[in-house]
């Protein structure tokens, strides 16, 4: 049943992160902690898993002397968003 | 796949997906305030020009645009300033949006000066009103808010009238255009953004 939908997204933090970021350009870790309501350590491994897939890119920077994490969406996490929301239309319309 | 991931199915996914997309755009969408801003502002810049002109006391009026143009920029720069720092995200759109309005800012800015440099008086409201217009209408088509482009036509249409009367009518056509092309659009962006 899930062999057709990535695993990789097919979790909820981890699509929760991906929708966020194809909606905007780039986000700081504090917007999707609000967004997403994960606990820190949570959030954290997550974006690692998918920074790790090449789905998001992370850069680490400094605002106000104080560490900023920002996430931003890649091409590769676009194709790969696009192709599991298809994915999961075809699915629910086969269902 | 772990147990927290088997309990989530392929219909928890695309709710998931909408409701995100859909949260995330109306936390990142335009209030409206700096078009209600500048619809206040310049309406009422219009309306003191038009009163000055018919009570014939003509010296008040380069000190009301002179006031109105301050106290815009001012307040622009407070709410931007404000946005800047409380911003934890990024979009095209609001890019897109940033280098438009600062194009048309910069292009009305240089040309607003060679009029009056010029005293060529009776060009400055067309001109303005026609780079509010290309500003609203690709806002509009860019933000997908049929108010906003419909408010840019208002603001094109209203330029050629400008353009033809060449009076003191021209700032009561331009009173109008503040109306159609600044608030009407900027109290329906506040309460779309209000209503999320």
């Amino acid at each position: 049943m899930y062999k057709s939908l990535d695993p990789l997204l097919h979790n909820e933090l981890r699509l929760k992160i991906m929708s966020l970021l194809i909606s905007i350009e780039s986000a700081e870790f504090n917007f999707l902690l609000d967004e997403t309501k994960a606990t820190r350590g949570n959030l954290s491994a997550q974006i690692t898993k998918l920074a790790k897939a090449d789905y998001i890119t992370v850069n680490k920077s400094f605002k106000n002397n104080y560490p900023l994490t920002t996430c931003k969406i890649s091409a590769k996490g676009i194709d790969a968003f696009e192709s599991y929301a298809t994915a999961l239309k075809t699915y629910l319309g086969n269902r | 796949m772990s147990q927290e991931e088997t309990k989530f199915s392929e219909h928890d996914a695309i709710v998931l997906i909408e409701q995100t997309i859909k949260s995330a755009k109306s936390k990142v969408s335009e209030n409206g305030f700096i078009f209600l801003l500048w619809g206040w502002l310049v309406l009422i810049g219009y309306t003191l020009t038009y009163t000055f002109i018919v009570i014939e006391k003509p010296a008040g009026i380069g000190y009301s645009w002179i006031g109105i143009g301050a106290a815009g920029f001012i307040a622009s720069f407070i709410y931007y300033f404000r946005k800047g720092k409380s911003n934890k995200s990024n979009t095209q759109l609001g890019k897109y949006f940033t280098y438009l309005w600062s194009g048309i800012g910069l292009g009305a800015s240089i040309l607003y000066t060679y009029f009056i440099l010029a005293q060529e008086w009776t060009l400055i409201t067309p001109f303005m009103l026609s780079m509010a217009g290309i500003g609203t209408f690709v806002s509009g088509r860019m933000l997908k808010v049929s108010g906003l482009t419909l408010g840019g036509i208002s603001f094109l249409i209203g330029s050629g009238f400008a353009l033809y009367f060449q009076s003191e009518w021209q700032f009561l056509i331009g009173a109008i255009c503040m109306v159609s092309g600044y608030l009407i659009p900027g109290y329906m962006l506040r309460y779309r953004h209000k209503k999320g």
